[in-house]
């Protein structure tokens, strides 16, 4: 029998799953697709969040994760990787075997860190807050380990969901204006990310990050 | 007061359809204007202490009163220096479009860091700090070569992951403070939070400002997390440089101070107390270590106002009254004098386009009125009488001896003296000697705000207004707490 609580926490274990998937990818496109899924379990997970404590700002929020960051960042980034035409592997700094292996113990050691934490409350679901923050931690080590400026965007992202996430396995999601902000602010710099793509690849010849080397000391 | 923030949003989109020789002359004009209105919002602050708008919103105290001061009157002087650095840009070539790129990013900066300064809410707050993230960034890859394109997409990467730490942060606040306000807009409010906040759970606030210190913390370029910052600064153009050196970092600093207020209420703060100082000393001596080494002067700028940052943190986390003056003192004597410096040195980039320290000798005969200001700006920045920076380090220095931070004293004192000698080395350099590149003309628009800097600099290592120590009083009260600010 599955109760609404252990949905929500099946909802964002889906979450996490794809981004330790995120970090096997050996293709570009494969990365972006991978990005919208798991922002649809987001957005699910939202939605069930909204159901649960019967609060309609979630619902809002749930279908502007839909839209934003199940279509239209997906849409927008495999634009532009179409018109720069990346045909090339992703370059990892660390192959992908490591990666995976690396990803779950950042798994581990995010619900151990929050073991004892975190009580004073009651919680709607509470195995999605470590579930959160590991997929934080997955984000900025995709940051880290990959050398493509278009992964580099994809990590970002995937650390932006983790944080919503985190938002709304401890506090029923934040304000509305606050959650049209960030919405908008990730947005747009997922846009202006994507414009400085096209600039690198025009002035480098590449996307490979770390032929940027210009500016060392 | 939301004609403050507003103005900036409408002339942003406002200058796409006006020529680029009006677009020069209204700029200043705007700036000027809401210069004059933030200092009459000041008056009321006086006054009435705080004030309130748009729903409880926004709000002006005295911490950001100083702000909203700084930021209109950099943009006045900025404003005016952009006619002449632009001119010159425009006669070497480059394209109108780009005047009118600039004038767009360049407002809309500009509402960002107003919108932050006077926003109550901490959630509307960080989304005016990541605007200022956005706003900046193609500011810096401006003219769209190599190191350029580079410096703007380590800015975007790295302040996104920092930005978003601190954002993770905010939830955290939010977290503990929902469960005495509510889970509405309120529970974000900073004013709000104040009024529960020594109720809150100490622990899990430790946390949160972990987060914000090294998410905003990456935006005020504390080490080691400050790798976008000599690259965003030395590539983006002056104006903006000078901006983001002069304004931006103390904005980025606000938002970490008014999370520090709220752990800071009954003045027993000492863990953060003890973050604070080291960031603010780890930072100063990375800064000077670079600042010997350097052979650009626009990254060596880069590096000392890191330095500063680092001053300034230092003396909030020794949070004496005498401390809090001298870093508020130090917020705005940094702005100032880091313009002139850079305003200085924009003009020899703009004249003679290199950045390389070694290539330029005998400014004081090719470039007789920026040189002058230049080797002023020098003495000033590195804290000699009788300019104002000297007032707000010698504070520093006393309040760290006052309060039992001996050993951190002299630390700070022994970086100081290794930056006066890196930048005494690099500038007299440049000023003195015989000239290798030729002489060329000075323009009266680019040395006018260096002369108003200059009344500034010089008025306030003199004499401090009465008006302003009331402010500084008033900021003890709110970065102390009522009852904290009384025991001393």
């Amino acid at each position: 029998m599955l109760n609404i609580t252990s949905f929500i926490e099946l909802m964002g274990a889906f979450v996490l799953f794809f981004s330790i998937l995120q970090t096997a990818s050996h293709r570009v496109d494969f990365s972006i697709k991978v990005y919208s899924i798991q922002s649809l379990f987001l957005s699910i997970t939202i939605f069930v969040m909204g159901i649960y404590s019967n609060n309609a700002e979630l619902y809002l929020s749930s279908f502007l994760t839909f839209a934003i960051k199940v279509i239209a960042i997906p849409y927008f980034l495999n634009k532009v990787t179409k018109r720069i035409s990346i045909r090339e592997k992703i370059v990892p700094y660390i192959n992908m075997t490591n990666s995976v292996l690396i990803t779950g113990a950042i798994t581990i050691f995010a619900f151990f860190i929050t073991k004892g934490d975190f009580a004073s409350r009651e919680f709607i679901a509470r195995r999605v807050f470590p579930t959160a923050l590991a997929v934080i931690l997955i984000g900025v080590f995709i940051m880290i380990a990959r050398k493509k400026a278009i992964i580099q965007i994809i990590g970002f992202l995937t650390l932006d969901n983790g944080i919503i996430l985190a938002a709304t396995s401890i506090t029923k999601g934040l304000p509305l204006v606050v959650d049209i902000g960030v919405f908008f602010d990730v947005f747009i710099g997922a846009i202006m990310a994507g414009v400085l793509i096209y600039r690198i690849r025009t002035s480098f010849d590449s996307l490979d990050t770390s032929k940027m080397s210009n500016l060392k000391e | 007061m939301a004609i403050l923030v507003l103005t900036f949003l409408v002339f942003a989109i406002l200058y796409r359809f006006i020529n680029i020789k009006l677009t020069f002359f209204i700029q200043p004009v705007i700036t000027f204007l809401i210069l004059l209105y933030a200092l009459f919002l000041t008056g009321i602050v006086l006054k009435h202490r705080i004030i309130f708008g748009f729903y409880h919103l926004l709000f002006l105290d005295s911490l950001n009163a100083v702000l909203i001061i700084i930021i209109a009157s950099l943009s006045f002087l900025v404003a005016i220096y952009s006619i002449g650095y632009f001119k010159n840009e425009l006669k070497s070539g480059l394209p109108e479009n780009k005047v009118k790129e600039y004038y767009f990013w360049m407002n809309f900066f500009i509402f960002a860091m107003l919108l932050l300064s006077i926003s109550n809410n901490l959630g509307i707050l960080w989304v005016a700090i990541e605007g200022t993230t956005l706003a900046t960034t193609f500011l810096i890859s401006f003219y769209r070569n190599k190191e350029a394109v580079e410096a703007g997409w380590k800015y975007i990467i790295i302040c996104s992951i920092g930005i978003a730490f601190a954002f993770f942060g905010i939830v955290l606040l939010y977290f503990v403070s929902s469960s005495f306000l509510g889970e509405s807009l309120n529970a974000l409010n900073w004013t709000d939070i104040m009024k529960v906040a020594p109720h809150l759970n100490k622990h899990i606030l430790d946390i949160a400002f972990i987060f914000v210190l090294v998410g905003f913390g990456t935006k005020v370029g504390f080490a080691p997390f400050h790798f976008w910052l000599p690259d965003a600064h030395s590539e983006a153009p002056t104006p903006v440089s000078a901006l983001m050196s002069g304004v931006l970092l103390n904005c980025a600093l606000y938002a970490i101070i008014r999370i520090y207020a709220i752990l800071n209420m009954d003045g027993q703060a000492y863990f953060a107390n003890e973050l604070l100082m080291f960031f603010g000393l780890f930072t100063v001596f990375i800064a000077s270590i670079f600042i010997i080494k350097q052979n650009d002067y626009k990254r060596l700028l880069a590096y000392s106002s890191m330095e500063h940052m680092g001053i300034i943190a230092f003396a909030f986390s020794i949070s004496t009254p005498l401390a809090i003056f001298a870093a508020i003192l130090g917020m705005i004597n940094h702005a100032f004098t880091k313009s002139l410096m850079f305003f200085s040195t924009g003009s020899v980039l703009s004249n003679y386009h290199t950045k390389k320290i070694s290539d330029i000798r005998g400014l004081f005969k090719i470039l007789p009125f920026t040189a002058v200001f230049m080797i002023i700006g020098v003495l000033a920045i590195t804290g000699n009488p009788p300019f104002s920076i000297f007032i707000s380090e010698f504070l520093t220095l006393l309040a760290s001896f006052k309060a039992d931070y001996a050993l951190e004293g002299i630390l700070l004192l022994s970086f100081l003296v290794l930056i006066f000698i890196g930048f005494i080395r690099h500038f007299v350099g440049m000023a003195a000697g015989e000239p290798v590149l030729e002489k060329k003309k000075e323009n009266i628009y680019m040395i006018f705000p260096m002369f108003l800097i200059l009344i500034v600099i010089l008025t306030f290592g003199i004499y401090i207004p009465e008006d302003f120590k009331i402010l500084v009083t008033n900021i003890v009260v709110i970065v102390k707490g009522a009852h904290g600010s009384r025991l001393q």
